[in-house]
């Protein structure tokens, strides 16, 4: 079977950007070839995988088609990969799959989102939309509000506080602010992030990322090819995906994602590695109970003690067993929707070659995980990566 | 917002019908009642007269009067004001007939009504007063709401109606004694799947209160001026577990325990016509 190695990756700074969507692609593209070690001509990519919500609706069809128009990838195939948040981790997945087909030798993963060119209140229009619109929704809810309904459960059921998330942003904050990427790069102390106004009761303003503008692009190569262009591959060493119900009422439980385990399951499964062999991890922290959910459902924590691995700071960059969001995370580095499971992509290859600015790079990465989740916990992808291939 | 003048109840007889002082609160409005008929207000008084909370109206007032009404009798069709919305009544049980020995009769000034086989009556309450101005800005909100709700995440006419019936009725399905509750499909055919009624309470299970700018864009107009929406996430006694709106004169703490109970009440509008559904009063 054919083993996927990622030669190329790279991203747009998220934030505000005065790009629009061609810029924001063709920028992230570039800087993908640009990474290459070998001279790379995008015209010998076979097929393309773009992840985007369409968020505002600017370009709900055909997006992939105008994004590789702007970026020497004409007349491949391609096609735009919706899953919420998680559409570019499932781009990444649909990518892997291509190459293992055998149909495709290198294709290019990638995701974008332009979230801030719009009217605070058409930008409220679309913040919710995927979510379930028929019961949630109508509910009063949107993400903030169901996440908040999953941290309060989890402090009814398992002791966490709202301290225990405090700790999460305040960490994410640490490692995002050396990340010449990230949206929000500033420090912020305990008490700033716990005085925080309120959202969603219990979450507050630290306990929720931004909305961010930002692309991000990764080239897979099939094992035969990869060589070609890099001695320092990046391998894909394993992928899992897992759905579960879109509304939150409809799960046995709302302390823990089902996606989330299902997907690790088979991601571990297929690289025959545990999270005791992670070195570090990008997770879906959209909101800090969403990282706390993550630590635990990938086997991180115990289940329970989320809160206890956030304030014992054991996700903190080189400063226990693994690197929790290395980047910043959603918190800090930003959540421009579809582009964010690509730019975790982005974020291991970068530390696993060792690429990071100073400061950033965790010590020994050997084995790099992404989490990417789609809403609250409809779709979720997970890979893993490593510096040597699977056996 | 609302402040509390007095604590109901100071009955004074008006004439037509002798009523029995009997628990005179029910589903948040004041009620009372004999075999003869009933009277419904809302709690809230601005001046002189009875007004609706921030999201009753004479639709929502009337389904509780019916309620009230049908624990002792069994009477499905009403001769209904034209300020009621036969259609929710429908749903919720109860069916317009104008020949029907039952009238609901709305108060043409006040929030209130009497469902009576004979002529209007009366009762004097006491109440919560409310101010003008709140009143008129959820009103305002309503009508503003109800040409510029959202563009994003649309519920259409028909996905609601679809619905409406386990929205407002609780009806669920019932699959090999399992209980399923809201709706879905299934890959069975339909005689093996049958339909049951919910009972409208539960137990929280988690709560959150949005503050005015995390709310969804159907209540973005409302909410500031309400202070934000409260959710529960609620555990129904028969089993399910469904996400709801507290009603928004909701005064009580909302804890992880605490029971509820499930009543009509307006959600919020789109392409001016309101759109109802169960809301929680905290027990």
């Amino acid at each position: 079977m054919v083993e996927v190695a990622i030669i190329g990756a790279g991203q747009t700074k998220y934030g505000n950007h005065e790009q629009g969507l061609k810029g924001m692609w063709a920028e992230s593209a570039l800087n993908a070839f640009e990474s290459v070690d070998q001279n790379f001509d995008p015209r010998i990519i076979d097929e393309a995988f773009i992840g985007s919500t369409a968020f505002g609706g600017g370009q709900l069809g055909n997006t992939a088609a105008l994004m590789t128009e702007h970026s020497g990838m004409d007349n491949i195939p391609v096609r735009r990969v919706e899953n919420a948040c998680a559409s570019s981790g499932f781009a990444m997945r649909d990518a892997w799959l291509a190459i293992k087909s055998g149909q495709a030798d290198i294709v290019v993963a990638g995701g974008i989102e332009k979230m801030n060119d719009l009217s605070p209140e058409r930008k409220r229009f679309w913040l919710g939309v995927s979510g379930d619109t028929e019961w949630e929704r109508l509910a009063g809810l949107t993400f903030p509000g169901t996440y908040a309904l999953m941290a309060r459960r989890h402090f009814h059921e398992y002791g966490s506080k709202h301290d225990d998330l405090v700790n999460i942003s305040v960490k994410n904050h640490t490692h995002g602010f050396l990340n010449e990427y990230a949206h929000l790069r500033k420090q912020v102390d305990f008490d700033k992030a716990k005085s925080g106004f309120m959202v969603a009761d219990p979450l507050t303003l630290y306990d929720c990322c931004p909305t961010s503008d930002g692309a991000s692009t990764v080239i897979l190569a099939a094992d035969h090819v990869a060589k070609k262009f890099t001695d320092t591959p990046v391998w894909v060493k394993g992928s899992g995906a897992a759905s579960d119900y879109l509304a939150l009422h409809d799960r046995p439980s709302i302390t823990e994602l089902i996606a989330t385990k299902k997907a690790a399951e088979v991601a571990y499964k297929s690289s025959s590695l545990t999270a005791k062999n992670i070195d570090l991890a990008e997770v879906h922290d959209c909101f800090t109970i969403a990282e706390l959910l993550a630590t635990e459902d990938l086997g991180f924590a115990d289940k329970g003690d989320g809160g206890n691995f956030a304030s014992q700071e054991r996700g903190l960059r080189n400063n226990g067993d693994v690197t929790i969001n290395s980047s910043g995370g959603l918190k800090s580095k930003g959540h421009p929707l579809g582009a964010t499971g690509t730019g975790q992509v982005v974020e291991i290859f970068k530390q696993l070659r060792g690429d990071v600015e100073k400061g950033r790079q965790v010590d020994d990465a050997e084995v790099g995980l992404t989490h990417n989740v789609g809403g609250s916990g409809a779709t979720c992808a997970v890979h893993i990566f490593g510096r040597s291939p699977n056996d | 917002m609302l402040e509390v003048q007095g604590q109901h109840v100071q009955y004074t007889y008006l004439g037509g019908l002798l009523m029995t002082n009997n628990s005179p609160i029910f589903e948040g409005y004041f009620i009372i009642h004999n075999d003869n008929g009933i009277i419904a207000k809302s709690r809230f008084i601005d001046g002189d007269i009875h007004a609706f909370g921030p999201d009753s109206d004479y639709t929502t007032l009337a389904v509780s009067a019916a309620n009230k009404l049908n624990i002792t009798k069994n009477i499905g069709e009403f001769a209904m004001d034209e300020n009621i919305d036969s259609d929710i009544m429908q749903v919720s049980g109860y069916l317009s007939n104008e020949e029907a020995e039952w009238k609901i009769i709305c108060h043409p000034k006040s929030a209130e009504l009497c469902i009576t086989r004979d002529r209007y009556c009366d009762y004097q309450f006491d109440g919560y007063s409310i101010e003008s101005d709140f009143i008129k800005s959820i009103q305002d909100a309503w009508i503003e709401e109800g040409v510029s709700v959202s563009q994003g995440a649309y519920v259409s006419d028909q996905t609601y109606t679809i619905s409406s019936d386990a929205r407002i009725k609780m009806t669920s399905q019932k699959i090999d004694g399992e209980i399923f509750w809201p709706p879905r499909e299934f890959p069975h055919k339909s005689s093996e799947i049958s339909k049951t009624q919910l009972t409208k309470a539960g137990v929280v299970e988690s709560w959150t209160t949005l503050a005015a700018g995390g709310a969804p864009s159907e209540f973005s107009i409302r909410a500031p001026i309400l202070g934000g929406i409260s959710t529960v996430f609620v555990k129904l006694n028969d089993g399910p577990k469904g996400v709801f709106l507290v009603v928004d004169d909701n005064d009580d703490e909302i804890l992880i325990g605490a029971g509820v109970k499930l009543v009509l009440r307006k959600i919020y509008a789109q392409n001016n016509v309101v759109r109802y559904g169960l809301k929680a009063i905290i027990q």
